[in-house]
C-alpha cells in the first residue's frame, strides 16, 4: 500500500494538471492545506470534477492498490466531500486500505 | 500588448475545460474565452440576438458531437437503420447553418465529428455502407465539402487529437459525471491546435527557418570527415533520418517557408556538401541566405533576419547543440527555438509536429516565395554592381500593374494585410468575408499592386484602400510588401490614391499613420512623400497630380 507522501505526490501531480485550465491568479498551491471546496476554493464544479478525475489517473499510475475514487466520491453527501488536498489524501488512504 | 481576441465556444457537450486551457496560452494572439450553455448549438448558430454572441466575438469554435446535430447518426448508434442520404441532408443543415453564423463571426474553427473508439458499430464489416465508421467518414467528407467554399471557417481535425492520447482519450467517468466525453489530455492537444489555427488567421506564423548543418541537416562534422563522408541517405537508419529532416525542411519550403544557414564551417566546405552530395535533398538554391563561418549565431540569426526583412518573432532556430540553442534562445527570446531530440531517428517527427508554420491559407506567392527571395539575391547582386540607387532601380526594368480587387486575389490580399507590419499606415487586420463587404460599400475602392522586373514576377505585393467622407479621400489601407522595399512602389501606390480623388472630385488626399511596435518604415516613407504632415495626418490638395518615378512602368490589371 502506498504511503501519505506517495498520494500526495499523485495528488500534486494531478494539482499540476487542473492548474493548466485555471487563471494565473485561481491556480492551486501543493500544501495539504490547499481548500478543494467551499468558500476558499478556486475550483468550481468542473474544476473539482477534473481534479477528481485527475487525481484518480494520478494515483492509480503511481501507487497501488488502484481506487475508484470517482465513483466513491459519488457515493458521499455533498458535506462529506474532502475539502482540502490533505483529506482527499487521507480519503485516497482509506480507499486503498479498505 | 494586442487587445485580447473575443472568442466563443459553442458546443453540445461541456466544453468548459477548454475555455482556461486556451486563455492560458501564451502564445499570441491572447484571448478572452467564453462558453455558450451546452447543449444550445443551433439556436447560438442561426439566433443573431443569441446571448453567447451579445458582446461581439473574433473567433469561434463549434465543437459538436456527431450525434448532437444529425439525428440520424443518433438512430445508427441505436441500432436502428438511418439512410444515407438522410443523414447526408442533416449535415447540409447545420453546414448551412455554419455558413450563417460565419457571416457575423469572422474565424469559426470547426473540429471534425469522432466517436469513442470502442464504438465499434458493425464491428469487421463497419466500413460498409450503413456502418457507424463509414457513415461518420461521408459525414465528415460531405461537411467538408460544404465549408470548403467558406473561408471563415476552417474545420480542424480532431481525429489527430484522439490519436494523439489514445485509447484514454474518451473517457466515459468525465462524461457521465460532467457531459464532457474527452479526456483532459483531448483538449490540451486541442487547445494546442485551435490556437495555432487561430494564430494563423492572424498572420502570425513563423516564416523563416534558421538550420544548422553538422549534425543537423546531416550526420557528421564535414570539415573533419568530409562530404564524401557524410551519414546522410543511403541503408543507413540514421542516415535516412537525416534525409528526413532535409525532405521535411523542403516540404516546408514548398509551403512558403525560408530555410537558412547559420553553421559554424568553412563556408566553401559547406557549401560543397550542399552542392555534390548525392543525397542531398536541399541544395544551395533552397537556402535564401547563409551565414557560414565562425561568429556567434545568435548574431548571424538576428543578422539574416535583418537581411530578410523580417521581425525576429518570424523566425525558428534549429541546432543540435544545446548550448547554440541556449545562445540564441538567451540573446534573442522572440525567435522560437525548438528543444531537438537527442535521438537523431525522432527529428523529422519532431520537425513535422511543429504547429508555428500554420496559415490561413496557402498563396501561389506562399509557395513561389523561395524562388522569390532567390531572385531578390540576384537583384542584390546587380546592385552591387552598379554605382547608385538610382542606377540600379532605373536598371530593374520595373513594371507594376494596379487593378481593383479581383475575387481570385483576395485570398492573397488578405494574406498581405494581416502579415505585413513593416510597410501598413494603419495596420487594419481583416478576414475575406469583412474586406469583401467592406470593399463593396459606397464611396470605397481597393486596389492590388503585382510588380516584374527583369529578375522575375514578385506576385501581388501591394494593396492601397481608400474610403471617401465629405470632401476627402482618406487612404485607409496601405501596405507593401518587405520584398520590394526601395523600389518607389510606395509612390505609385500613392499616385494611384491621388489620381482616384481627383477623378472623383475630391479636394484632398488624407493619410492618417497609426503608430505599431513595427511600422516605423511606413511613417518614414509618408515624411518624404511630399504631403503635409500635421501630427501623423498626411493631406495631399487632389488637384495637385502627383508623380510617380518615370523608372517604373505603371499598367492597369487586365480585365
Amino acid at each position: 500500500m502506498a504511503d501519505r507522501a506517495q498520494v500526495l505526490a499523485a495528488l500534486y501531480a494531478a494539482l499540476d494538471d487542473v492548474n493548466l485550465q485555471l487563471p494565473a491568479t485561481s491556480r492551486l498551491a501543493k500544501s495539504e492545506g490547499t481548500a478543494l471546496l467551499g468558500d476558499a476554493a478556486a475550483l468550481d464544479s468542473l474544476g473539482f470534477l477534473n481534479l477528481v478525475l485527475a487525481a484518480e489517473t494520478q494515483v492509480n499510475a503511481r501507487c497501488a492498490p488502484p481506487v475508484n475514487l470517482a465513483e466513491r466520491l459519488l457515493e458521499l453527501d455533498e458535506s462529506s466531500l474532502p475539502a482540502t488536498v490533505g483529506a482527499l489524501a487521507t480519503f485516497v488512504l482509506e480507499l486503498q486500505g479498505s | 500588448m494586442t487587445a485580447a481576441w473575443r472568442v466563443v465556444l459553442i458546443s453540445d457537450f461541456n466544453v468548459g475545460s477548454l475555455r482556461g486551457l486556451l486563455e492560458n496560452d501564451e502564445a499570441p494572439p491572447p484571448l478572452q474565452v467564453t462558453t455558450a450553455p451546452f447543449g444550445d448549438v443551433a439556436a447560438a448558430l442561426v439566433d443573431p440576438a443569441h446571448p453567447a454572441l451579445a458582446a461581439g466575438a473574433d473567433a469561434a469554435v463549434v465543437w459538436t458531437r456527431p450525434e448532437g446535430v444529425v439525428p440520424s447518426f443518433g438512430d445508427l448508434l441505436a441500432g436502428r437503420d438511418a439512410a444515407l442520404e438522410s443523414v447526408l441532408i442533416e449535415v447540409d443543415a447545420f453546414a448551412a447553418q455554419l455558413a450563417a453564423f460565419a457571416t457575423r463571426v469572422p474565424r469559426v474553427l470547426v473540429p471534425t465529428w469522432v466517436v469513442p473508439t470502442h464504438l465499434r458499430g458493425l464491428g469487421a464489416i463497419d466500413l460498409r455502407p450503413g456502418g457507424l465508421a463509414r457513415t461518420l467518414v461521408e459525414m465528415n467528407h460531405r461537411l467538408l465539402r460544404r465549408l470548403d467554399d467558406l473561408p471563415a471557417i476552417v474545420a480542424c481535425d480532431a481525429q489527430r487529437w484522439i490519436a494523439a492520447v489514445g485509447p484514454a482519450a474518451h473517457d466515459a467517468r468525465a462524461w457521465y459525471m460532467g457531459k464532457i466525453p474527452f479526456a483532459a489530455e483531448v483538449f490540451r492537444e486541442a487547445a494546442h491546435d485551435l490556437k495555432a489555427a487561430l494564430a494563423a488567421s492572424a498572420g502570425l506564423g513563423r516564416k523563416l527557418i534558421v538550420v544548422d548543418l553538422d549534425d543537423t541537416l546531416w550526420g557528421g562534422l564535414v570539415g573533419e570527415v568530409g562530404w564524401e563522408s557524410l551519414v546522410l541517405g543511403g541503408h543507413d537508419p540514421v542516415g535516412e533520418a537525416f534525409a528526413d529532416v532535409q525532405r521535411a525542411l523542403q516540404a516546408l519550403r514548398r509551403r512558403g517557408i525560408l530555410l537558412a544557414i547559420a553553421s559554424k564551417n568553412d563556408e566553401t566546405v559547406a557549401l560543397e556538401a550542399l552542392r555534390r552530395h548525392p543525397e542531398m535533398v536541399l541544395r544551395p538554391d533552397d537556402f535564401v541566405a547563409w551565414r557560414i563561418d565562425w561568429g556567434d549565431k545568435a548574431a548571424h540569426v538576428a543578422a539574416l533576419a535583418r537581411e530578410l526583412n523580417l521581425d525576429l518573432d518570424a523566425v525558428v532556430f534549429i541546432d543540435d547543440s544545446p548550448a547554440e540553442r541556449a545562445r540564441v534562445r538567451e540573446a534573442l527570446p522572440q525567435v522560437l527555438v525548438p528543444e531537438w531530440p537527442e535521438q537523431k531517428l525522432l527529428r523529422a517527427a519532431a520537425l513535422q509536429a511543429l504547429r508555428c508554420f500554420d496559415v490561413a491559407a496557402v498563396s501561389a506567392e506562399d509557395r513561389a516565395r523561395s524562388e522569390l527571395y532567390a531572385a531578390e539575391r540576384r537583384r542584390g547582386e546587380a546592385r552591387a554592381a552598379v554605382t547608385s540607387v538610382a542606377d540600379w532601380q532605373r536598371s530593374l526594368d520595373l513594371q507594376v500593374t494596379v487593378g481593383t480587387l479581383a475575387r481570385p486575389d483576395l485570398k492573397r490580399v488578405v494574406q498581405l494585410l494581416n502579415k505585413t507590419n513593416q510597410m501598413n499606415l494603419r495596420t487594419r487586420r481583416t478576414t475575406e468575408s469583412e474586406l469583401a463587404a467592406w470593399a463593396e460599400g459606397a464611396g470605397r475602392r481597393l486596389w492590388a499592386l503585382r510588380a516584374r522586373d527583369r529578375f522575375g514576377d514578385a506576385g501581388l505585393i501591394g494593396v492601397v484602400s481608400a474610403e471617401r467622407a465629405g470632401d476627402a479621400v482618406h487612404v485607409v489601407d496601405f501596405v507593401l510588401s518587405c520584398r520590394v522595399f526601395g523600389r518607389e512602389i510606395e509612390r505609385v501606390m500613392v499616385r494611384t490614391v491621388v489620381e482616384h480623388a481627383r477623378a472623383a472630385g475630391a479636394a484632398t488626399v488624407v493619410a492618417e499613420y497609426l503608430p505599431t511596435p513595427r511600422n516605423a518604415p511606413t511613417l518614414e516613407f509618408w515624411r518624404r512623400s511630399g504631403f503635409a504632415e500635421q501630427s501623423g495626418v498626411f493631406r495631399w490638395r487632389a488637384s495637385d497630380p502627383y508623380l510617380a518615378p518615370d523608372f517604373i512602368a505603371i499598367e492597369p490589371a487586365a480585365g
